[in-house]
């Protein structure tokens, strides 16, 4: 894909944070992806994969380590908060807690205002009517316009959000873990409004989330993340339906399947996600991959384009021992192992 | 279309009205009510002297100096022959007079700085907080001394002087509350909005930051009036005929030992009582807008 045909091109994007006593954490190493117009990518990850630190590199709340981030066409990376501000009205956020997303001291309606008011050139009678469309397009009731956040509840709280970002039909917009927050009752609502919104509206969306379900069902492609690094991107059935990184799939078999009659191999990954002060030489899942070889812990694999759009950064894909399905360690629900499979006591 | 999360409005709460607020305050804080009217039942009488004052407070009755509280003088009369009730009644003009707008003068200053060094940080942060740290090496009656004493006694200048000198109070108060907000989500949401800093400080930082400020304004007017009777009693700041509680007590200060009390005395009474007034009231308000601080003191 050319750079010209997506709204937003990550490129090498790498973030470090001081870890305190002349550490550092690397919380984001050498992302690439791309977004195109109207696509939902969904980004999957741990907590402390670096998904969020992304999300916010994006949009600007905080500054690339190196790499460069392009947003149509022009290089926004590290660009002053002047400057960017003009960018704010195509460029949104939604941030994962809502409670603490809105100003406590500012009725609903003002908060939906807001980006009216800064960015466009519209008289009071003309916001006043675009907030109550907005308020229509996330489903929240009018009446709730003239409350103070602390009024509403958590899933109100966050169709007001999600308004205030959609206020100036920005073009894309990072939902930051919208509903993991929420209810299960609440987040089914919200993920039902963004959906509709999907094909109502056209704008691009980054969805971060930790949850595949939620992800699998609103994303047109999918990026998995570990330890701040791309492991699998493509298309969402296809990474679904053939997962080709080991952790990717380890991801998948953990997620429940509706039907509790499919015999499903189960891989319970041990160990934790190595520290991201010192990352791995090699591969960074070698040290809980079931199919990890000598050479895993010392090379760092690239990505293999497996068919069309789907990619994935495995070793051993090349020689088609990618598949966890094989690993004789970790099999299938009947034969649990008992054996030890931990990041530093195992041999490949 | 598909229904959502059902919602139901409920009804407006009631308006209440001024006088079922201040009840409401009465049972919250009895320190802050008693405060309050104090400090009402003198603003009035700032407000009001002029009428209800029986002499001319600075009139000089020759041949009654010096003479003890009476029906014609309920207060006495001072060393030049002036009325202590119309004076002490009068006073209190000034009292509020310089405590008002100083105090107002330290808020424009002290809240807007503290916004704005607390959420920039970094060296003009560094530099502010160090300069006002120096500020209070000094004791603050020193410095107001002998500013007032370079610059020319004035209203104008005593005023400006209390209220610059106070103003670091507002900023230290603003500043330890924006430092806690500056990385909440909701000023980073601003941000991603869109705001422009000055948006981000003077609405949504001024909103959530004052509360504690606002409960100072009380103490710190109590700080002024204290302030400026202490000037006076030096000699600098009001100068000498004009009715002023510092300057009348120092002039009983002169009689006392004579046995004169009641030149000295009744501006005393006067200035403990509207310093304790606004104590009280500030110490109140504190605990009203600091549950923590109140269940300290339980």
């Amino acid at each position: 894909m050319s750079p010209g045909d997506s709204i937003l091109d990550v490129q090498n994007l790498s973030k470090f944070f001081p870890g305190g006593r002349g550490t550092t954490i690397h919380a984001v190493n050498d992302v690439s992806f791309a977004i195109r117009p109207g696509e939902i990518l969904g980004m999957v990850g741990e907590s402390g994969s670096g998904k969020s630190t992304i999300g916010r590199a994006i949009v600007g709340l905080a500054h690339a380590t190196s790499g460069q981030i392009i947003f149509r066409g022009q290089d926004i990376t590290g660009l002053p908060e002047k400057k960017f501000r003009g960018l704010r009205k195509d460029l949104q956020i939604v941030f994962q807690d809502p409670w603490g997303a809105l100003n406590p001291r500012l009725k609903v309606r003002t908060i939906v205002e807001e980006p009216l008011r800064l960015h466009t050139q519209m008289n009071a009678t003309d916001r006043r009517r675009r907030v109550e469309e907005l308020a229509q397009l996330v489903r929240l009731n009018a009446g709730l316009l003239t409350r103070y956040p602390n009024e509403l509840s958590g899933g109100q709280l966050q169709r007001v959000c999600i308004a205030r970002a959609l206020a100036t039909n920005p073009e894309l917009i990072v939902l930051d873990e919208p509903t993991s927050s929420l209810d299960l009752s609440v987040r089914a609502g919200i993920l039902r409004l963004l959906l509709e919104l999907r094909t109502e509206t056209s704008i691009a969306m980054l969805f971060i989330s930790h949850d595949l379900g939620t992800v699998r069902l609103i994303s047109d492609r999918i990026v998995v993340i570990y330890l701040g690094r791309i492991v699998e991107q493509g298309p969402t059935e296809q990474v679904f339906k053939a997962p080709a990184h080991p952790y990717t799939q380890a991801l998948l078999s953990a997620h429940l399947p509706p039907d509790p009659a499919i015999d499903q191999g189960r891989h319970i990954l041990e160990g934790e996600i190595p520290s991201s002060v010192t990352l791995p030489e090699g591969c960074f899942f070698a040290g809980r991959c079931p199919v990890a070889v000598e050479a895993c812990s010392h090379q760092r694999p690239t990505m293999v384009t497996l068919d069309g759009d789907h990619q994935a950064a495995c070793l051993r894909i090349s020689e088609g021992a990618n598949s966890i399905g094989d690993a004789p360690i970790l099999g299938g629900p009947k034969q649990v192992s008992a054996q030890s499979n931990t990041a530093s006591g195992r041999t490949p | 279309m598909t229904t959502f999360e059902n919602f139901r409005v409920e009804a407006e709460p009631p308006e209440y009205s001024v006088g079922r607020r201040m009840i409401g305050l009465a049972r919250r804080s009895g320190t802050a009510t008693i405060g309050l009217a104090v400090v009402v039942v003198f603003g009035v009488v700032a407000l009001i002297a002029p009428l209800i004052i029986p002499y001319d407070p600075v009139a000089i009755f020759t041949d009654r100096l010096l003479q003890p509280p009476s029906a014609t003088h309920w207060f006495g009369t001072d060393g030049n022959g002036m009325d202590v009730f119309s004076r002490v009644l009068y006073a209190a003009r000034y009292a509020f007079g310089v405590a008002v707008p100083a105090v107002t003068i330290s808020v424009l200053i002290g809240v807007p700085l503290g916004l704005l060094t607390g959420y920039r940080g970094g060296m003009f942060d560094e530099v502010t907080v160090r300069f006002m740290d120096s500020l209070r090496v000094f004791p603050l009656i020193v410095l107001a001394l002998a500013v007032v004493a370079a610059t020319g006694q004035s209203l104008l200048n005593v005023i400006l002087i209390i209220g610059i000198l106070d103003s670091p109070v507002f900023v230290r108060l603003v500043r330890a509350e924006v430092l806690q907000l500056r990385s909440s989500t909701f000023v980073e949401a601003a941000v991603a909005t869109g705001n422009p800093v000055r948006r981000i400080l003077f609405v949504h930082l001024l909103l959530n930051s004052t509360k504690g400020a606002m409960a100072q304004v009380a103490v710190r007017a109590a700080w002024a009036v204290r302030i400026m009777a202490t000037l006076a009693f030096f000699g600098v700041g009001i100068e000498a005929p004009t009715p002023e509680w510092g300057s009348m007590i120092r002039q009983g200060a002169e009689y006392m030992a004579t046995g004169q009390w009641w030149v000295g005395v009744f501006p005393g009474v006067a200035l403990i009582l509207l310093v304790l007034g606004f104590n009280m009231m500030g110490d109140g308000l504190q605990d009203l807008f600091d549950p923590r601080r109140r269940a300290e003191k339980r």
